[in-house]
């Protein structure tokens, strides 16, 4: 194996050229902007147990995140407005809304990738320095809009999608710590190529992992299902 | 035939060439984790303090060898931020209009002689998460960092500068521009740096800089050297400096530290060294630096200078000052009468914290980690957290789990273990000498004995059995004429405890565990007696402490195959080997591209694999030459060869050959750990949890295979389990993915319980290694797209699905030693809950493993053992695996039952046939209790029953009491009459449309 290193900004296409290869990649920006919404199942692993997991998302930046704790419902979701979650094993048996800062992680996340009409959306490309992610050469994308969005994608520069992305956690008990999440296994699902494989880490340890055994495209799904009147 | 040899010859040829092209790169180590196992219990040396202006609770803390902290709780938690960077630091400073921006200046300005090096300044943006170099690379070492208040991106920063060599980046730098462009705006000589920077709190333009003129050389230190120290003022933000002088000493100056009073301008302190204890201590100016006097030369003030300067004013009080010191001491009264703190606080103080919104709070920095305050001083309370502690050397011992042994710089001598139920935590350090510690070994076969020493070759033979240490130091025979022990006098110990060495610039053999000695060489030094001035180190103050003793033996080794062939090597450059047990002695330095002479032998490793064979490292730093010397001999020293790669950094301190694998190659620089896969050809650094610490001593474990890291600023560090390493080389690289062997795997009999879970935030507890299985493959890159996962089998069936490692190089996938969770009917019930978390253990024997890779799949076997050592019998475990697997299925059954059910109710309540929906309702309530508080208004039925059973019996791997096992049986029958009135209730449901999944299906599904 030759030595492997990580490409400085000089020696980079630049950040909008790294979008643009992306998005041919993963299915094409047209595709993103008609998507309504995703469901993706599969397993959370958190110190060596696994539970079930489904992550939904919709247009409007809504989310649920739904896990299975041995029969037992743990809900976090935004339906665009109001963060909430339910959790009955830590004492949360009615739907609960969270404060800003506990639901910042939750409520930061666009629906559309932001590397779709990144310019158009306020958002900001800059290359920074690529770092060998797993082995693997990277370039470096730091995305930041006027709102305190600040993500940083590390791309595979052999196959232009992000391996790597690190955000600083604006809430909870990680709050003001580097989160890292690992992205791989990316597979095609109608059309559109999406990761199906995620590891968050803080300090290079793992928090959790997610695997996807399948995603659904544009689900029907009730009216009320990112709001707290759906429990 | 032959093209059969043809083909052969290809692929020879093609493996040839392969190997040829390999290099070790950092990626080849892929997700193999070191663990910091602290101690945090006597922490370390604490060079800085920074503090949020506007939140006292997060605080920046920076070590003189281990890096950057920060606590955002005051100090329940600290985090490590700085990780990817040089450890040693010097100073840390918050600009006050944004405190999100941190500037860290690297390379400790106590220049002690063990002090390590920086690299220049740093910047973050965001509170600590990001750095970004910005400059000032040769500073070598950073003493103060003063920020604008207004503008976040104007900052002076105090270069002391190179220590043991002239250098001209020192003096002060300025920058308007967060570090883009650097301006040198007070520069005197080659010697002379800036020690000390303070800022008028109301006019930015007026700076104080102590400039201090300084050299070390390997063997004694200068204070006032050139002798153009002095206190400088600018007014006109560092444009020009004027010298300060009236009323302060007109002699050669040395070390000056420097504080404006945060509340008052006019008041500036300083303590100033000089040669004469008339005029050396704390002086005071009340007119702004323009006039001084002299306030108080009592000891506290005039001690030590080159380790204590720093001075600290009361925000809020220009008359309280606290000045650093052997312990640190506060006047109330702007100098006139002083108070010592609170004598339980960690001797030698580096920096002090006032908290401006309250006085009384105080943070003191020390050599012993930080102590907090809230009484002004009187009383502290230590943050235990910490894990900076500052090893010099390591060893291992035979017991299970094995415990480490190892000196500190200024925290003696200590023993703990290499695991522990719940962490290794500070309370399982056990102290066996005080002062500086340095090597520490336990007797083999005598293992009451622990061999400890302190500074100047004070040696010890601890009893475990009463707590009291024998003093073993070897004394001159007529011929020897007096003893020159190193700082760190080097001691071996044989691996079967029958020899002991000891080393001044003699060595010293004991054949009966230090009770008597006898000398096995001449002088092995240079004995240059110009080099012997210990007792005029020091320059201005003198500082006969012994940590310049110089010319004696610092490195020692016996070949583990045989013991004639011992090594030694000195501070002064000589390496010596004798090869007939020290009757003679050869001088055997590397003569082509050898070090420079003088150099130090840090470190010598007799191979494990041939005696003839010797790793050694050489150290010039102390000259300033930073350069990495590492050599090999394989003929007992007649010729050397020079490995160093292009990857390595830092001067060398350690190196080891791998016990089983002779072309692993381990080598520990100023900047970390680096491993060479092809006998040192090629090296590249290992950074998976090791920072760039100094790491000065590691030892193999010869049972378990773990590589155990002595680091001088991070503590302990352990590579658990070396054998996938072993394996990694040239070769690799041809298949996509390959799979490590490894050796049998015995179920880890550690129970959980054992440490306090209650003690809050702020103690440190180090991690045990991992109880799971480690499936080990190597890849040669990584994967991107398409599923990867592990799949294992045991006797043709499924157990387990597991994530896979997704990197290049080496991968660990942690197979958990059991099996997936029951299913269990849903509670309401906490402790039901929870009694069913885990799965059972897994049986002994073979196991299949399938990692699938996209259309892919590579297979290879583990085996799961019992540890023949396991005080549970086979019969006992079967026993209990009998009757766990019992309750695991009873709790399945009930959980489908319960699903069953809810089905019926569901349906029979859709089609409005509610005496069915109540009659399953009604069973349905037999299963589970649901309701209460999830606390004390709890309920218990059969399922609660089962799980709480399940949980009491899974936890112990032995025998179940006869009690649990005639309760399971009470059980089981009770789940079996449960099974079979609901089997009669829906069998009578068959003329009504109502589906019930099957038990397979319901059991396949996920819950």
């Amino acid at each position: 194996m030759l030595p492997l290193a990580a490409q400085s900004v000089t020696d980079a296409p630049p950040a909008e050229e790294i979008a643009t290869a992306y998005l041919e990649t993963i299915g094409g920006a047209d595709a993103w902007k008609s998507l309504q919404a995703y469901q993706f199942e599969g397993k959370a692993n958190m110190q060596g147990m696994a539970f079930p997991l489904t992550v939904t998302s919709a247009m409007g930046d809504k989310t649920r995140v739904e896990m299975n704790i041995q029969g037992n419902k743990m809900v976090q979701a935004y339906d665009g407005t109001t963060a909430w979650m339910y959790f009955p094993m830590q004492g949360i048996t009615e739907p609960k809304e969270m404060s800003a800062e506990e639901a910042a992680d939750l409520t930061s996340s666009p629906f559309l990738d932001v590397f779709v009409d990144t310019e158009a959306r306020g958002y900001t490309l800059e290359n920074v320095e690529g770092r060998e992610i797993e082995g693997a050469p990277t370039y470096g994308v730091r995305v930041t809009n006027d709102e305190g969005f600040d993500r940083t994608y590390y791309f595979d520069t052999e196959t232009m999608v992000p391996v790597m992305m690190s955000f600083v956690s604006e809430g909870g008990q990680m709050k003001g710590m580097t989160m890292e999440t690992y992205l791989s296994d990316y597979q095609e699902v109608e059309n559109l190529v999406v990761p199906m494989y995620m590891e968050n880490k803080m300090n290079g340890q793992t928090i959790m992992s997610m695997t996807f055994e399948s995603a659904n495209i544009n689900p029907e799904l009730p009216e009320n299902f990112f709001s707290k009147d759906s429990m | 035939m032959r093209s059969i040899l043809l083909f052969g010859g290809l692929c020879l040829s093609g493996l040839l060439s392969a190997q040829s092209d390999f290099a070790t790169t950092t990626a080849h180590f892929g997700d193999l984790r070191a663990r910091q196992i602290g101690p945090a219990t006597m922490s370390g040396r604490v060079s800085c303090l920074a503090v949020h202006p506007g939140d006292a609770a997060t605080v920046y803390i920076g070590a003189g060898g281990g890096g950057v902290w920060k606590t955002t709780n005051n100090g329940a938690t600290l985090q490590p931020v700085f990780d990817d960077h040089v450890q040693s630091i010097g100073a840390i400073a918050l600009a006050p209009a944004d405190p999100q921006t941190v500037y860290v200046g690297t390379g400790e300005p106590w220049v002690r002689n063990s002090v390590s090096i920086g690299d220049g300044v740093y910047r973050s943006r965001d509170g600590g998460n990001r750095w970004q170099h910005i400059g000032l690379d040769s500073t070598e070492r950073i003493a103060a960092i003063v920020v604008h208040p207004k503008h976040p991106d104007t900052l002076y920063v105090a270069a002391l500068g190179p220590l043991w060599s002239d250098g001209t980046q020192r003096g002060v730098f300025r920058s308007t521009n967060g570090g883009a462009d650097w301006d040198r705006v007070l520069y005197l000589d080659e010697a002379t740096g800036a020690a000390s920077l303070s800022m008028h709190p109301e006019d930015p333009n007026i700076l104080f800089a102590a400039m201090w003129s300084h050299r070390r050389y390997p063997h004694t230190f200068d204070s006032g050297f050139t002798g153009r120290s002095g206190l400088y003022r600018s007014r006109d933000g560092g444009e020009s400096w004027e010298l300060l002088s009236e009323g302060l000493p007109a002699e050669t100056l040395g070390r000056i530290g420097v504080a404006v009073a945060p509340g008052n301008g006019e008041v500036v302190y300083a303590s100033v060294e000089t040669g004469s204890k008339e005029t050396k201590g704390l002086y005071r100016s009340e007119d702004g630096g323009d006039t001084w006097s002299l306030v108080d030369r009592t000891f506290p003030n005039q001690i030590r200078p080159f380790y204590f300067a720093q001075l600290a004013v009361d925000p809020s009080n220009d008359s309280i000052v606290v000045k650093c010191g052997l312990s640190a001491v506060i006047t109330q009264d702007a100098g006139n009468s002083w108070r010592t703190f609170d004598q339980s606080v960690h001797s030698d103080a580096h920096d002090i914290y006032i908290d401006p919104a309250d006085g009384r709070h105080i943070l003191v920095a020390t050599d012993g980690g930080v102590y907090e305050s809230f009484d002004r001083g009187y009383t502290f309370k230590m943050w235990q957290n910490l894990p900076v502690s500052q090893f010099y050397h390591v060893s291992v011992d035979n017991a299970d789990p094995y415990r480490i042994y190892g000196g500190l710089q200024d925290n003696g001598s200590w023993y703990g273990p290499s695991s522990q139920p719940g962490g290794i935590q500070n309370s399982d350090w056990r102290k066996t000498l005080g002062g500086d510690g340095f090597y520490s070994f336990r007797h083999p076969t005598q293992t009451h004995y622990v061999f400890s020493e302190y500074q100047g070759g004070n040696l010890a033979r601890f009893d475990e059995r009463t707590g009291r240490a024998k003093s073993i130091t070897p004394y001159p025979d007529t011929e020897a004429g007096e003893l020159r022990f190193n700082w760190s006098a080097p001691l071996h110990l044989s691996a079967d405890g029958e020899r002991l060495y000891f080393a001044s610039q003699y060595l010293f053999l004991s054949t009966d565990a230090g009770d008597s000695w006898q000398r096995i060489s001449p002088d092995l030094t240079t004995n240059d007696t110009s080099l012997q001035q210990q007792w005029k180190s020091g320059g201005l103050s003198i500082d006969n402490s012994g940590a310049e003793n110089h010319t004696t033996v610092y490195a020692v080794a016996e070949s583990p195959s045989d013991p004639n062939i011992i090594w030694a090597g000195t501070d002064d450059g000589n390496l010596q080997v004798t090869l007939d047990g020290g009757d003679s002695w050869n001088l055997v330095n590397p003569a082509s591209e050898g070090p420079p002479q003088g150099s130090w032998v840090t470190f010598i490793d007799a191979s494990p694999h041939d005696s003839r064979t010797a790793l050694v490292t050489f150290d010039n730093h102390r000259r300033g030459d930073m350069a990495t010397y590492l050599y090999r001999t394989t003929d007992a020293g007649q010729n050397w060869e020079r490995l160093n790669g292009e990857a390595v950094r830092g001067y060398a301190l350690s190196v080891r050959q791998d016990p089983k694998q002779p072309t692993l190659l381990y080598l520990g620089t100023e900047f970390g750990l680096y491993l060479s896969l092809d006998g040192g050809d090629s090296w590249a650094p290992f950074r998976n949890q090791v920072p760039q610490v100094g790491i000065r001593d590691m030892v193999i474990h010869p049972e378990q295979g773990d590589l155990i890291l002595a680091t001088h600023g991070r503590g302990v560090i352990i590579l658990d389990d070396l054998e996938a390493l072993r394996q990694v080389g040239p070769g690799l690289d041809a298949a996509p993915i390959t799979f490590l062997e490894r050796d049998t795997f015995f179920f880890s009999e550690r129970g959980a319980a054992g440490g306090n879970e209650y003690g809050g935030g702020g103690m440190y507890r180090g991690p045990n290694p991992s109880d799971d299985l480690n499936i080990l493959y190597y890849a040669n890159r990584r994967h991107t797209f398409g599923k990867m996962f592990v799949n294992i089998y045991h006797e043709g069936k499924l157990i387990r699905t597991l994530q896979a490692g997704k990197g290049a190089g080496l991968n660990v996938v942690s197979l958990p030693t059991t099996l997936e969770k029951p299913k269990a009917p849903p509670s309401d019930n906490r402790s039901a809950q929870f009694g069913t978390m885990y799965g059972p253990r897994l049986p002994a024997g073979a196991y299949q493993v399938a990692l699938v890779k996209g259309r892919d799949t590579f297979q290879t076997e583990i085996v799961l053992a019992v540890d023949p050592e396991s005080p549970y019998t086979e019969n006992a475990r079967a026993d209990q695996y009998a009757l766990l697997m019992q309750l695991f299925s009873d709790s399945e059954e009930l959980a489908y039952l319960h699903e069953v059910l809810e089905r019926v109710w569901k349906q029979a309540k859709e089609a409005d046939l509610s005496d069915l929906a109540q009659r399953a309702a009604a069973l349905q309530a037999n299963i589970v209790f649901t309701g209460g508080d999830g606390y004390v208004d709890e309920g218990e039925k059969i399922g609660e029953k089962v799980s709480q059973l399940y949980s009491a019996v899974s936890s112990f791997p032995g025998r179940p009491s006869a009690s649990q096992r005639t309760e399971g049986e009470e059980l089981h029958r009770q789940v079996e009459a449960l099974g079979a009135e609901v089997r009669a209730f829906t069998e009578g449901l068959s003329g009504h449309d109502i589906a019930i999944p099957t038990k397979e299906a319901f059991l396949a599904a996920d819950n």
